[in-house]
């Protein structure tokens, strides 16, 4: 399990971490690409392997279950 | 090893909530972090690791150690430890800092960051609030900041340090809008929507602003509603601290290159323009008199301007205030004790009319400036015209803040008749019947004990050493 041993009580927010990966050069666009490319085969129902535990859906404030990406 | 605290003396730091990891105490002088004990582990990693000792070498981090008291405050939970830092002399905040003085704070915080991914660690938070000031020089106070870097992490602070370091040192270096108002209405800094809202067409192209404002702004309404965790993708997705490094590298880059407003003080030549050398040699003797020979441990030099009376009475003190409300004589003075490598002189920037206030979660997360520590002596040279006549607070009520705030005072009286009182009341009736030389002294003598009085040459100007009534 990640982040187990540091309390992040700081928001990074969403949108500056993933700027954060634009910033960090020509690795940073590859980790985007990666990023979105999970995102775009999960819109056709594929998930990358291992991906399920990584990412962990949670439910929206409407209650519905999260996009599982 | 140190002798017992005192149990009964123990106050919890009004600005010390948010941290999980622990939290600040003060006992009496001392201060005195508690570390709970889920932080305990790590901060014996931390402790240990070269990276506290290269830090401390480079003198970035507060002197920090271990102590082990007989008895303690029966609230601390059993498991925690207890570390003392070194005190710092007086507390300031980053909204009554100059330009000079926040950028020296950023760029502390991207050297320390830099140097903890060398070791492997990270820092989990980066507001100005973890750094104070010793005289001039920054500190790095908060020892629970740092964290092993996790596999996958992103610099969960670099939000953070956009809103209160970056971002108001673009709004003074771009806009020419001083920051100093805004962090202190919003102390958690400058949201990027808003200031992104600042920067229209080609302003854009100002350095670091289509990244870390513009570019940062859209990603944060496109990601707002995101109903899932964008950290944990990142980081199975692959992020470096490479990565991390190189932003900071640019961030670093970035700060060294904005320059503050090009201040027109109106203020900075005041000693030289408009008094007679012999008048100044006249007030710096009266000044040395006063402190000769005597030890005082915090002195405040209110209306500093270029902070001539506050090197004389250095010699005297511990700790000497340096305020005054003109951010050129501020930044200016700043960079030169810098040079001198003063140790006992903070420069701070604040209007009188209106000093810091407590403020933030139940009013006590950032205390008032006299709630910071009451001078034994004040200076107020050429200052009660400005709060008079220019802030229209009435006499008594400036001598009745003095009297409450210090126990001896040095303070200087000038009349309307000199040339810039006059220029203070040009377009002005003048209303202020209490502004005479006669009911000044009436007022002071209601709270202070007069001791030296001296009448400057030129004749508008008045001198007095006074001690609290009471």
């Amino acid at each position: 399990m990640l982040f187990n041993c540091l309390a992040v009580y700081v928001d990074p927010g969403s949108g500056s971490m993933i700027l954060q990966l634009l910033l960090g050069g020509v690795s940073g666009v590859y980790v985007i690409f990666r990023l979105f490319k999970q995102k775009l085969l999960g819109v056709f129902g594929i998930r990358p392997e291992g991906a399920e535990s990584e990412m962990q859906a949670i439910p929206h404030e409407e209650g519905e279950i999260g996009r599982q990406v | 090893m140190q002798p017992d605290l005192l149990v009964a003396d123990f106050r919890r730091d009004g600005g010390s909530f948010r941290d999980p990891d622990g939290y600040i105490l003060r006992n009496g002088e001392r201060i005195v972090r508690v570390v709970l004990p889920g932080a305990v582990e790590r901060w014996r990693q931390f402790a240990a690791s070269g990276l506290a000792a290269e830090l401390q070498s480079l003198g970035l981090l507060v002197a920090t150690r271990e102590i082990f008291p007989g008895s303690a405050d029966p609230a601390i939970p059993g498991g925690s430890i207890l570390l003392e830092h070194e005190r710092i002399p007086f507390t300031s905040y980053p909204y009554e800092w100059s330009f000079g003085m926040l950028r020296e704070a950023a760029l502390l915080h991207l050297d320390i960051l830099q140097c903890a991914l060398r070791h492997n660690w990270i820092l989990k938070d980066a507001t100005p609030y973890n750094v104070q000031f010793r005289g001039v020089t920054p500190l790095f106070i908060d020892v629970l900041s740092f964290a092993p870097l996790q596999r996958g992490d992103c610099w969960a602070g670099y939000n953070q340090f956009c809103r209160t370091m970056l971002y108001p040192l673009m709004l003074e270096a771009h806009k020419q809008v001083p920051f100093q108002p805004w962090l202190r209405s919003e102390l958690e800094g400058i949201d990027p929507v808003v200031f992104s809202n600042l920067f229209r067409g080609l302003e854009r192209r100002r350095p670091g602003v289509l990244s870390h404002v513009t570019a940062q702004a859209w990603l944060m309404r496109k990601f707002a509603a995101a109903g899932y965790s964008v950290r944990q993708q990142i980081s199975s997705a692959g992020m470096t601290p490479q990565m991390i490094a190189r932003n900071v590298l640019r961030l670093r880059k970035l700060v060294l290159k904005l320059r503050p407003a090009s201040y027109k003080s109106a203020w900075s030549d005041y000693s030289r323009d408009h008094y007679a050398a012999e008048a100044l040699a006249q007030k710096e003797a009266f000044v040395n008199e006063c402190v000769a020979g005597r030890r005082f441990e915090l002195v405040w030099d209110l209306g500093c301007n270029d902070g001539r009376f506050s090197r004389i009475v250095a010699g005297a003190a511990s700790t000497v205030l340096a305020v005054d409300s003109d951010a050129g004589s501020i930044e200016r003075l700043y960079g030169e004790l810098r040079k001198e490598q003063r140790a006992n002189i903070l420069p701070l920037l604040m209007n009188l009319a209106n000093p810091s206030p407590s403020q933030g979660w139940a009013s006590g997360e950032r205390t008032s400036l006299v709630e910071r520590g009451k001078p034994d002596l004040t200076l107020a040279l050429a200052l009660v015209h400005h709060l008079v006549i220019t802030a229209n607070i009435p006499v008594a009520a400036v001598v009745g803040w003095l009297a409450e705030t210090t126990r001896e005072l040095v303070i200087e009286f000038i009349s309307k008749d000199d040339a810039m009182v006059r220029r203070l009341l040009l377009n002005k009736d003048d209303t202020y019947a209490d502004y005479s030389r006669a009911a000044f002294e009436r007022r002071l003598e209601e709270r202070f004990r007069i001791g030296r009085r001296l009448e400057l040459p030129g004749g508008t100007r008045f001198l007095y050493h006074a001690t609290a009534a009471n």
